[in-house]
């Protein structure tokens, strides 16, 4: 699985789950904490789907405001896991 | 001097809606609404603008946010027509930046003229304790979902003393004059919900401008956080209604 597949993952998650289905202006490089796409009961509930949807855990220490500033980081941090 | 911003839809847009925060919360709560909104309503520009204090820090008196307001909408003079909106007190920030530079209307979210009503006194808006942010957090929303470290960061905030200060220096009297100084044509939105500024209120507000009023159901007072669609819906239906005559 390559980074595009997983942020289209977890980007189809968070239109659905915080976007209310409606996902258009949702890029790449949106600042999902900054502009409070995510907040902090989101993404408890975003680290059980990529756990459960990827197959990895996802260490605490690694969900960090870096780690999810973006899709791009957020899949990144996908595929680090996954080896 | 503002903090965080918000700025997305179209680049080469005619028009643009201004968003400001309430006291204690940011425009990053307002994100999610700004990102629907920018996908239902093609050619609009967003900008979402905290207040110089907001998000963090110690906020000056509401006199100075009223001088401050209408600087940050003046920057955007190169759009043909300019929306301000805000939420709960955002509305007079917004009603002052209408007041001091070239606007085409305003929404006020969750926020009347108080001469209809009485406004949230100092120790309902700025608890010291828990027992008063419970208070506060059942009046203000419909279903609260938010978890114990943001009860702590909201009590921490809205009970400091910069907040308190802030909250201190709004003059209902000077909100007044803004609103009777305001010579576009404005629209009202109310949560359903909401018993910190009760949608009779508002709708009352409304009601004496001749204005639209929209009431979102199963929202409390704040749509952008427990509702964006809804919220979003909204903005987009009265943006279209203020500036169709203009259009026309």
């Amino acid at each position: 699985m390559d980074a595009s597949e997983v942020e289209r993952q977890i980007r189809e998650y968070i239109v659905a789950e915080r976007l209310g289905g409606d996902g258009a202006e949702l890029t790449a490089d949106t600042p999902l904490l900054e502009w409070g796409v995510l907040d902090s009961l989101s993404v408890v509930e975003l680290m059980t789907f990529v756990e459960q949807r990827f197959g990895i855990t996802v260490p605490p220490e690694q969900i960090s405001a870096p780690n999810l500033q973006s899709l791009t980081t957020l899949s990144a941090l996908v595929l680090r896991l996954r080896g | 001097m503002s903090g965080l911003r918000i700025e997305l839809g179209a680049s080469d847009a005619d028009d643009v809606l201004v968003w400001f925060p309430a006291v204690g919360d940011s425009v990053r709560s307002f994100g999610r609404t700004a990102l629907l909104l920018a996908s239902r309503v093609r050619g609009l520009r967003i900008v979402g603008i905290d207040p110089p204090g907001y998000g963090g820090g110690a906020p000056p008196s509401f006199a100075e946010l009223y001088a401050w307001a209408p600087s940050e909408v003046a920057r955007l003079n190169s759009f043909r027509h300019i929306v301000v909106s805000g939420n709960s007190s955002g509305g007079a920030l917004a009603a002052a930046a209408a007041a001091g530079s070239r606007t085409t209307g305003v929404i006020f979210v969750c926020w009347p003229d108080w001469r209809f009503g009485s406004p949230p006194t100092l120790e309902e808006l700025c608890p010291l304790d828990a027992a008063g942010l419970d208070s506060l957090l059942t009046r203000s929303w419909h279903a609260m979902s938010i978890d114990d470290s943001v009860r702590e960061r909201w009590l921490r905030q809205l009970g400091s003393p910069e907040h308190r200060a802030h909250v201190a220096s709004f003059d209902a009297n000077g909100y007044a004059a803004l609103l009777d100084g305001l010579e576009v044509p404005t629209a009202f939105v109310a949560g359903e919900s909401d018993r910190l500024v009760p949608p009779a209120v508002v709708r009352a507000s409304a009601e004496a401008r001749n204005a639209a009023f929209l009431i979102l159901p199963r929202v409390g007072h704040y749509p952008q956080l427990e509702d964006p669609p809804s919220l979003a819906s909204a903005l987009a239906e009265l943006w279209l209604g203020l500036t169709r005559e203009r259009r026309s």
